[in-house]
């Protein structure tokens, strides 16, 4: 039997598209739907996303429809809405999103875009109506029309340049950490001689669109990046590579060893660079040894956050800090032919039998998880929080929603995320001693 | 607390001890109570106080190192290396060199002992210490402060050096 979710922290498709044209640079929103829509948006993600709009955009447009336009159709309330969009927000791409109300009554969105496209104005378009989907699902919808329709501008494009690769599966916002993930994981590929299509946040605008094509490799750090990966492996051929999770600390130098490899790149610079890159970090966990054994951070910890981001730091949690993983939930809802795989991943990460994995959106059935593994450590959302003091255990907030942090820049990927991981875990346990 | 410890035991494991001399006796007994046995043990300094329970010891594992150093981790880490225990009980400030050879560290600093809370807590410390080496072994990949020819001599050579 269905039943209703409890705090939800997947919101919708439609929110997952405003998500992705909100991080490109020059791209504007035009929703179609309800007056709901937008503002579900603003209060329920833009402000527990930890640092607001990317680029302090304004408002989202909307075509805010009423009942009227529900019986007769909303095609004309779209047109005047797309029109004044254009005349009063400045843009170099605007695109048309669908809430469910204007889905259901049939109102014919890619008309309407290629009647803009054919006034000379950059309009492209994607049905993202909540009943397709929650906010992953919104991502891949978006990216998806961006793909298909960007094209179609046929804006000129610089000239390709060599050693190109896209990476897909970083959901804006959704990951309150995903601008300064991308840009870490950026960093470690530029070490090694590429150059990295970041397509989302600073300095991404539609031209790292257009060069999609050019790349020679999609890097797939979650399962929301498959379907982008394939449909660009069919359209172009350039062909993907999917890694486990988000590459936190040493995962990352597995990521670069398999780039190098797929790319024949000079191996050598790539080991070196990992050398370096590693010798950084373990610089920083012998600076912090002392502090680790004094306050006793090897702890049993509860992580609940999305499959990439719990893989990525329970494997660097267990794997290099000698944490010990005691509940794990997993609430991105990833595809059932992904969870045998994470299950199998996250159940052998150390010796024993005490790890408890789930999947669960679910508020009350997180806590209740949580509230009986009895962890002593816990690392997820705000929702999380009381959970948290009731154990009377530290608490790092890492996943959406986020309701205390400033998160600007701060990464949680690669190598620079792992040492800042270890800051602010480190700094929650120590705060929590001397409390 | 035995339903609470369940079969948790130190069966078969070496332990070595850093602590101060008044914990130090105490915890030795706690440790053979869950049937580990203690290799060796670091204290800072022993008087009359302690008379007693170094006969004792004496009676039981003549073999066993005492050392008696305050602030000399240089030493503790020479016998230690020798000794090769599978798990340090401390509470000094040097625990992450002792880490960096790649041995399960506790620190009791904080953590209290007193009562069977206390024991509660400290076998949780220890079951989370040996489930998990990895940090040890992260460590060891940053080499020791100290000359690789100072590990190879007797803890006491540069004692002995000075009196001639």
């Amino acid at each position: 039997m269905a039943h209703h979710i409890d705090g939800s922290r997947n919101s919708c498709a439609l929110h997952g598209a405003l998500q992705v044209i909100g991080a490109i640079e020059g791209a504007i929103p035009v929703l179609h739907s309800t007056a709901g829509c937008g503002a579900q948006h603003f209060l329920g993600v833009n402000r527990l996303d930890a640092g607001g709009e990317t680029f302090g955009a304004p408002p989202v447009s909307s075509s805010n429809i009423s009942e009227k336009h529900v019986v007769f159709g909303g095609g004309s309330r779209l047109r005047e809405q797309l029109k004044n969009t254009i005349k009063v927000v400045e843009g170099e791409l605007y695109v048309m999103v669908t809430g469910c109300s204007t889905e259901m009554v049939g109102d014919d969105i890619p008309a309407m875009a290629k009647e803009g496209r054919e006034q000379d104005f950059p309009v492209i378009y994607a049905n993202t109506p909540g009943f397709r989907g929650d906010v992953h699902q919104g991502y891949q919808l978006a990216i998806k029309a961006l793909i298909e329709q960007l094209p179609a501008l046929g804006k000129a494009v610089e000239a390709p340049s060599k050693g190109v690769v896209n990476i897909w599966g970083i959901v804006p916002h959704q990951d309150p950490f995903w601008s300064g993930n991308l840009e870490e994981l950026g960093r470690l590929l530029k070490g090694i001689g590429l150059e990295p299509n970041l397509l989302f946040g600073y300095g991404q605008g539609v031209p790292s669109w257009q060069k999609l094509p050019d790349a020679h490799l999609n890097i797939v750090v979650s399962v929301w990046g498959d379907g982008t990966a394939k449909l660009l492996e069919e359209r172009y051929g350039t062909p993907l590579l999917a890694v486990e999770g988000l590459p936190v600390g040493a995962a990352a130098a597995r990521l670069l060893r398999a780039v190098s490899d797929r790319l024949a790149l000079d191996q050598q610079r790539t080991e070196l660079f990992i050398q370096s890159e590693e010798k950084r970090l373990h610089t920083s966990l012998g600076a912090l040894a002392d502090t680790y054994y004094r306050a006793g951070f090897q702890r049993e910890f509860a992580l609940i956050g999305e499959s990439a981001q719990v893989v990525g730091v329970s494997e660097f949690l267990t794997g290099t800090l000698g944490l010990v993983p005691r509940t794990l939930v997993i609430t991105d809802n990833p595809p059932e032919y992904a969870r045998e795989a994470l299950s199998t991943l996250l159940k052998g990460l150390v010796h024993g039998d005490r790890t408890e994995l789930y999947f669960s959106e679910d508020h009350a059935e997180i806590t209740d998880l949580v509230f009986l593994g009895a962890a002593e450590l816990v690392l997820g959302s705000a929702l999380e929080k009381s959970v948290a003091l009731e154990l009377g255990v530290p608490f790092l907030q890492i996943s959406f929603p986020v309701a205390d942090r400033v998160v600007l820049n701060r990464c949680y990927a690669g190598y620079r995320g792992a040492a800042t991981l270890l800051e602010d875990l480190g700094s929650e346990i120590l705060a929590h001693s001397y409390r | 607390m035995k339903r609470t410890l369940g079969n948790f035991s130190l069966d078969g494991l070496r332990v070595y001890l850093g602590l101060s001399s008044a914990t130090a006796f105490g915890v030795r007994d706690l440790v053979r109570e869950l049937g580990g046995e203690v290799v060796g043990i670091t204290v800072n300094r022993l008087d009359e106080l302690h008379k007693g329970r170094l006969e004792e010891l004496a009676r039981q594992s003549a073999e066993m190192q005492i050392h008696v150093g305050d602030g000399q981790p240089f030493e503790e880490i020479n016998i230690i290396k020798r000794l090769s225990p599978d798990l340090y009980l401390g509470d000094a400030a040097h625990l992450g060199q002792i880490g960096r050879l790649g041995i399960p560290v506790i620190s009791l600093e904080e953590t209290p002992l007193l009562g069977y809370n206390g024991v509660i807590r400290l076998a949780q410390r220890f079951s989370t210490a040996l489930q998990n080496r990895s940090f040890g072994a992260a460590l060891a990949l940053t080499p020791l402060p100290y000359h690789e020819a100072w590990l190879q001599r007797s803890p006491n050579w540069h004692i002995k050096k000075e009196v001639k």
